[in-house]
């Protein structure tokens, strides 16, 4: 995103929500705005529904956890794409741990498992996401393993069970 | 010597474990299953180039009800582990496991808490093959083996 369009940006969610945009990032020739978080939604429906805007495509939506780095440890990133200006952004939101973010779900669809995703690797939680259930690892699954203070190998491992099958068992 | 030498050049005597053992390691069934990229090298070995065929194992079945030898040729994450031992317990008897691959054999590269840290720990195994993945000639190899292993096969053993 070159400065000029960077500048339409925020100039328009400046006029749009006074006050929201707490930062802005600007490195390797890309944008990216740390948000407030009560705001995420508004922002989201604003920007996907804006004629000379239109991000119309969220690319990915993560988690980062920055324990012990930063005042409040995770972060949510969300990538945007726009497929009529061909434009990217990045909008940040930072989470403290037992807080929740509001879901986008409703915005994007393609939010719903990436959200999920976000749930089960960091423990953030989506607030008014229609399905949060875990994703990718098995439902007895504890615990949220990209969170920096868990353990590598998790806690507890899959052994053959007593009369066939499989059981999850905790690790000593 | 013995009642051989009374019956002539076209009758041959032998037990019937080595006629059964023999039948089973000269017609090897594995199932269709992969799980990641070792299974790329399986899909080689049963190609015509290396031709699995030659060693009487190229029938690749796609239910486990009608294979014998279970070749786990690939990562076998959690989520994974249950279906490899459904897939194990619906095989009939009896059967014989293949780990190919580092992940196979001990979890390979992937050391987390998302790998079963070898699939020994969830089926029984009877050859492993090391590599990253195996090439096709390593699991011929190990087929190879695993024949030579069902050759000596007693069935007071499995009973």
């Amino acid at each position: 995103m070159n400065e000029e369009k960077e500048h339409l940006v925020v100039k328009k969610l400046e006029e749009a929500f006074p006050g929201v945009i707490k930062k802005v990032i600007r490195a390797f020739g890309e944008t990216g705005i740390v948000l407030e978080k009560e705001e995420i939604k508004k922002v989201c429906q604003y920007l996907k529904e804006d004629e000379e805007l239109r991000f119309d495509h969220l690319s990915d939506l993560c988690g980062v956890d920055y324990l012990g780095k930063k005042e409040k440890r995770f972060e949510v990133v969300y990538q945007l794409y726009s497929t009529k200006t061909h434009e990217r952004l990045r909008l940040k939101v930072e989470v403290e741990e037992g807080e929740s973010v509001p879901t986008v779900t409703d915005i994007w669809a393609s939010a719903n498992w990436l959200e999920r995703e976000c749930w089960e690797m960091f423990g953030i939680n989506f607030e008014g996401h229609p399905d949060l259930r875990r994703l990718l690892t098995i439902e007895e699954f504890g615990g949220f393993p990209l969170r920096k203070d868990f353990p590598l190998m998790g806690k507890a491992e899959i052994v053959e069970g007593r009369e066939g099958g499989v059981k999850w068992q905790k690790r000593e | 010597m013995g009642i051989e030498t009374h019956l002539g050049d076209n009758i041959i005597t032998t037990t019937v474990e080595k006629v059964a053992n023999w039948a089973r390691k000269s017609s090897l069934w594995p199932a269709t299953f992969g799980l990641a990229c070792c299974a790329i090298e399986m899909m080689a070995t049963a190609m015509s180039r290396y031709d699995l065929a030659r060693f009487g194992a190229e029938v690749f079945r796609a239910s486990p009800r009608q294979a014998d030898l279970m070749i786990v040729a690939g990562t076998v994450c959690n989520k994974m582990a249950p279906v490899v031992r459904r897939i194990y317990d619906q095989m009939p008897e009896p059967k014989w496991v293949i780990a190919m691959g580092a992940c196979a054999a001990t979890g390979g590269i992937f050391r987390s808490y998302g790998v079963v840290q070898g699939v020994d720990r969830i089926v029984p195994v009877d050859v492993y093959v090391p590599g990253c993945p195996p090439k096709p000639e390593g699991l011929i190899y190990a087929i190879m083996k695993l024949q030579k292993k069902i050759e000596k096969e007693r069935f007071a053993d499995r009973a």
